[in-house]
């Protein structure tokens, strides 16, 4: 959490009449620090700054000397603990001296024993004395351990305890591990005169512990002693010690061991060699974590004695000084933020409401006065503030009447623009309405102008007679209607005739020529104003407005209604154009549908030309062979039974003669074949011949119920006769309207018979099918169209699948069985209707359900 | 310089402030003292020592520390099975006097502080080596076979006429047979005769004061173990009655009515112990714990016991003698 956002809640909230406002700025979309904030910020800020600066500078310091002190104080520490462990060699070495005396060598051995038992009383860490003589000769051993010796004359001329300590007087022997763990040492002391002896003692270094432990480095800090290879002699933990621990591997004892030889031995020596004390430095413990070590010499040996105290202890009063800091800095930071706050809160209250004064000023409240009395900058500045809101106000109220005036302006000019808009809409949309064009504008143009009366005129030849009025009683409208006006200076559009000019007149009364009888006591009217409308220089007619109170027309009311009039005579062109433009069309079109059934007749009778020469010559070609088949056919079924006649008088065997008959009747039934089949070609023949047929009888009015009813009885009984056990339901709904109709009866009953015949078979065929109850019916129905009628053929058979729909009316196609038809009725049917009667004929149906053909034509008979 | 004596609660003071004990833990901490003789009850003489240094070490019975002693009053067979019933009361580390303690512990694999009577532990197979012991027993060694050498010499020295020595000591223990060898065999270079008496059981003492009615010795060394300790008195009052000068191996027999004693302080050894228990209680393993060595060895010799006897040791052997009870 930055400082920022701290802050931020504790100036929202702070507002100075307590109420929790919406920050202005927030509705603006970007958080703005409020100025309480800001002050508060940087009090708080400088406050920080000047308590961290503070604070790190204090630790900085108290952490310097904290550590230059430890250091110090490890150094100290350091050199006694070296003295210590110097005084523990040097008490023993003291011991020792008892018996190095000139002459201790002369006392009985009695005695020397005694006094090394005593000795060994006063010293626990010696666990065995001998006295070795000027030879080297061991004279006297008295152990803790082992049994005492005198006299055993062992050698130890050659042993460095024997001639190192005669050179130097003494000497202390390296630390030896006994049994592994032990630490013992050996001190060897000359004695005193020529040829002296030596006095050896065994030391058990296991009794350091007791002074190393004795001596104290702070709260947890300890020391320990390592010999001149690094390995521990004495620790505060024995453990170590008995298991010969190596210390080398340290950095600060490695680098000790390097740098002991060249240390100065320490000023202000006593009687004792003072210890030489190495710089202390931060290290890592054997036993891990930073501490604070110093080390020094040991006087008289090659030992190092280490102190180490844990670093966090060592600096532990530049921790407190930290802490303290810290407690201070979070004071500050407290005292900072409230008196901030309170500081900026009262800094900041005459400037919000200067702030709201502003806004509310902004939100349009001009007469906003802010009333501060803090007796400083912010109160002049609300001054001015109270100052400027006045003379804005001032202005605002100037403004806002020229605004006042020059909207009234543009308001006038909007409408008279809106009302010619409207006009020019009214006259785009109903262009060919001249009446009610011309009544939109002159209502409008009176409207724009506030004259009540208004009256369109448009020339009659020599007159001038009302077309569109507006306002004006009907007792003048038929007044008007009544006195067309002519050209003339007693009317006001007479003389606009006369001039071409604009009449304008203000009082009617005060204009001495004017004479139109009583029209203005009829039209109430005081003041006038016509205006011409003028195409090519000829006057159309004219826009004729009137008041009834008198006053002139201003000039722009005058060019209003010049305008509307230039409108009118666009409108009337309009008109005019848009007549003639419709006449010819009309025209045209007649043409065009006249021109195209010309052609479509030609091109019927071409194609029914053709065809019928087509099929009139191939009948006329088919038709003599088709005689000689049929002829010799018949005439050898003759021939045949003359050959049976005369197979009977024939001697035979029965079995031949049977072969014989049999081949007879087989070539007889081959010939009934034939003459059958023959017979149908025969008929097909004359169908074409039918069919090429341009027009057989004449056509002539005929009573089209009366057509319909004999052909449906004609099929009727037909069918009966070629099927007795044939049944239908007959239905005729016919028109009695529709009475005669010009058509060639010949071939209009046979259409008629062909879709009946082809109903009926329908019809059969559904029964057979379907087998049930079902009711086979054909409709016959008429029906008056006026100059066209309507025959309708239904049946509810088998229906027409669509595929067969949109070939039937083909040559020769046909569903039925082969034999049945010839494919030729529809076709023919077509032909006649289409082709012959100008009609048409048109089929509808649903498979399954039913089939309707309906053929329509012409009364008045086909088109010639 | 200070004494011995008065560093050693130094020295337990120092340890116990160098290293916060458990005492401020909460944690209640079983420790077992397992002797293959009379148990080392919280009264009896090195059960108070005990108490004392582990009270030094912030461990107090009833507060902190649950301790349990047992005894096998040498009956050496029951020590696995009282070892199993402190550990099934929760003894979690034992304390043990005697080789036949701390090696039927190792057995058990129980951690485990001997202070006394553990010979010399390598030899015995107790532990790998001095400074790694390897295993859950660590301890104090008194190296005793040595220090027979030492009694002999402080025998000698009361009655310089010595030439027999009758030696007791059990024959079960392995320890203490190990040691009665050394003794005898440093005995014989020095010119004199051993007299063995091993036992095994208490019926074995009349047999062995028997032996000695028959053949009379200079003087008696006995080495401790639980029988013979357990049996110390009819020792203690055959010497008086035949003025046999006699010599034992730590101070509480001289203090008891023995002659002479010569022996590891046993104030330092239960010190030490009490110090190797609170490190194991924090964690450490035994077998990291090197196995320690004396380094005080106490000369007592008992005056009224002697006056008593009607014997006057020499003053040269007074002046040697660390405590001499009047």
């Amino acid at each position: 959490m930055t400082l920022r956002d701290f802050i931020r809640p504790l100036g929202a909230t702070s507002t100075p009449d307590g109420t929790a406002l919406p920050h202005p700025a927030a509705s603006r979309g970007a958080w703005r620090a409020p100025l309480a904030t800001k002050l508060a910020t940087a009090l708080v800020g400088l406050v920080i700054l000047v308590l961290v600066v503070n604070g790190a500078v204090n630790t900085w310091l108290s952490y310097d000397r904290a550590k230059s002190a430890a250091l110090d104080v490890q150094q100290e520490k350091a050199s006694s603990a070296a003295v210590r462990v110097g005084e523990f060699l040097a008490e023993i070495e003291n011991q020792l001296g008892w018996t190095t005396g000139a002459e201790w060598r002369r006392t009985q051995p009695d005695q020397q024993r005694y006094d090394f038992v005593r000795l060994l009383r006063q010293v626990p860490a010696v666990t065995e004395l001998s006295y070795l003589d000027g030879q080297g000769k061991e004279q006297l051993k008295v152990s803790r351990l082992e049994p005492d010796s005198i006299g055993s004359g062992r050698d130890f001329s050659k042993d460095p305890r024997f001639i190192r300590a005669v050179a130097d007087k003494i000497w202390i022997g390296p630390i030896d591990f006994r049994r592994g763990s032990e630490p013992y040492m050996t001190i060897a002391m000359a004695h005193i005169g020529r040829e002296p002896g030596v006095t050896v003692a065994d030391v058990n270094l296991k009794l350091i512990w007791d002074v190393i432990s004795a001596i104290r480095v702070g709260e947890k800090g300890y020391a320990f002693v390592v010999d001149g290879k690094g390995r521990l002699i004495a620790h505060p933990d024995l453990s170590l010690v008995l298991r010969d621990t190596d210390m080398s591997q340290l950095p600060q004892v490695r680098q000790a061991l390097e740098d002991k030889a060249s240390l100065e031995p320490a000023p202000g020596g006593q009687m004792m060699a003072a210890p030489r004390v190495g710089t202390a430095a931060i290290a890592t413990a054997f036993e891990g974590g930073s501490v604070l070590t110093a080390y020094a010499v040991a006087p008289r040996t090659d030992w190092i004695v280490f102190v180490q105290m844990p670093l966090a202890e060592a600096l532990a009063s530049v921790y407190r000084s930290l802490l303290q800091t810290l407690a201070l800095l979070g004071l500050g930071l407290l005292l900072a933020l409230i008196v901030g706050s309170l500081l900026a809160r009262r800094m900041a209250a005459p400037i919000r409401r200067l702030q709201r004064g502003a806004e509310r000023l902004g939100a349009g409240d001009l007469s906003q006065r802010v009333d501060i009395h803090t007796g400083d900058e912010i109160e002049t500045l609300a001054d001015r503030f109270n100052q400027m809101a006045q003379r804005i106000k001032e202005s605002h109220d100037t403004l806002e009447a020229r605004v006042g005036a020059r909207t009234q302006d543009l308001n006038e000019a909007l409408r008279q623009q809106t009302a010619t808009a409207d006009v020019l809409k009214v006259i785009s949309r109903s262009a060919f309405d001249l009446k009610s064009v011309l009544t939109t504008l002159i209502e409008s143009a009176a409207g724009l102008c506030g004259a009540a009366r208004g009256v369109v005129f448009l020339r009659d030849g020599e007159y001038m007679r009302i077309q569109a009025h507006s306002g004006i009683p009907q007792t003048f409208v038929d007044f008007l209607v009544a006195h067309p006006i002519r050209p003339g200076a007693e009317t006001f559009t007479g003389r606009t005739l006369l001039t071409g000019e604009i009449t304008h007149v203000p009082d009617v009364l005060a204009d001495s020529e004017y004479d139109f009888g009583p029209a203005p006591q009829i039209g109430e009217f005081r003041a006038a104003l016509v205006v011409p409308l003028a195409r090519d220089g000829r006057i159309e007619g004219v826009f004729s407005l009137a008041r009834p109170e008198p006053g002139a027309f201003s000039h722009r009311e005058i060019e209003v209604v010049r305008t509307f009039a230039d409108q009118a005579v666009i409108a009337i062109e309009n008109v005019r154009l848009f007549e003639q433009v419709q006449a010819r069309t009309k025209e045209l079109a007649q043409t065009v549908d006249d021109l195209r059934t010309a052609q479509d007749r030609l091109i019927q009778s071409e194609k029914l030309a053709s065809l019928g020469q087509l099929t009139a010559g191939i009948a006329h070609e088919i038709k003599n062979p088709l005689n000689f088949v049929n002829n010799f056919a018949a005439l050898s079924r003759e021939l045949i039974e003359e050959l049976k006649d005369l197979l009977a008088t024939l001697k035979i065997d029965d079995k031949t003669k049977s072969e014989i008959e049999g081949l007879a009747e087989m070539v007889e039934g081959n010939l009934a074949k034939v003459v059958q089949h023959g017979k149908r070609a025969d008929s097909i023949v004359k169908n074409m011949l039918l069919h090429s047929r341009e027009s057989s009888g004449e056509h002539r009015p005929v009573d089209l119920n009366a057509t319909v009813e004999e052909a449906v009885n004609l099929a009727y009984h037909g069918a009966r006769a070629e099927r007795p056990g044939f049944n239908i339901t007959l239905v005729k709904d016919l028109d009695p309207s529709v009475g005669d109709v010009d058509l060639y009866p010949q071939e209009f009953t046979r259409v008629l018979l062909n879709l009946i015949s082809n109903g009926f078979y329908a019809a059969t065929k559904r029964k057979a099918e379907s087998r049930d109850a079902f009711e086979p019916t054909l409709t016959a129905s008429t029906r008056n169209l006026g100059d066209r009628v309507e025959v309708k053929i239904r049946d509810n058979g088998t229906g027409i699948p669509p595929e067969v729909k949109d070939k039937m009316f083909n040559p020769f196609f046909t569903t039925k069985p082969a034999g049945e038809g010839t494919g030729l009725g529809l076709s023919l049917s077509y032909d006649i209707i289409v082709k012959q009667h100008g009609g048409a004929i048109d089929v509808a149906t649903k498979p399954g359900e039913f089939t309707e053909f309906t053929i329509v034509i012409a009364r008045g008979g086909p088109p010639r | 310089m200070l004494t011995r004596r008065r560093m050693l609660p130094c020295l337990a003071a120092a340890c116990a402030a160098a290293s916060p004990s458990f005492a401020q833990s909460g944690k209640t901490l079983h420790l077992g003292a397992i002797a293959s003789g009379a148990p080392m009850t919280p009264d009896s003489s090195l059960g108070k020592i005990l108490i004392g240094a582990l009270a030094d070490l912030g461990y107090a019975p009833g507060r902190n520390l649950v301790y349990a002693a047992r005894g096998a009053l040498a009956d050496l067979a029951k020590l696995p099975g009282l070892i199993e019933e402190l550990r099934a009361a929760g003894s979690e580390t034992l304390v043990a006097i005697g080789y036949p303690c701390a090696a039927a512990a190792k057995a058990a694999g129980v951690p485990t502080v001997i202070f006394a009577g553990a010979g010399d532990p390598v030899a015995t197979g107790l532990i790998d080596t001095w400074a790694h012991p390897g295993g859950v027993v660590t301890g104090i060694s008194d190296i005793a076979a040595t220090l027979t050498v030492k009694r002999l010499e402080f025998l000698k020295a009361f009655s310089p006429q010595l030439k027999r020595v009758a030696m007791l000591w059990n024959t079960d223990d392995r320890a203490m047979t190990l040691r009665y060898q050394a003794s005898a065999e440093t005995a014989q270079t020095q010119g004199l005769i051993v007299q063995p008496l091993g036992v095994r059981e208490p019926d074995d003492f009349n047999g062995a004061f028997a032996a000695m009615d028959r053949d009379k010795p200079d003087a008696i060394l006995m080495v401790a173990d639980a029988l013979t300790a357990l049996n110390r008195k009819r020792v203690f009052e055959y010497a008086a009655a035949h003025r046999l000068p006699a010599i034992y191996e730590s101070d509480s027999f001289a203090r008891e009515g023995g002659l002479m004693s010569y022996g590891a302080d046993q104030l330092e050894s239960l010190t030490r112990a009490a110090s190797m228990v609170d490190r194991i209680f924090k964690g450490a393993r035994p077998g990291d714990i090197p196995f320690e060595q004396p380094t005080r060895y106490l000369f007592v010799v008992n005056m009224k016991t002697a006056r008593a006897m009607g014997l006057e040791p020499p003053v040269t052997l007074l002046a040697l003698a660390d405590d001499v009870i009047e």
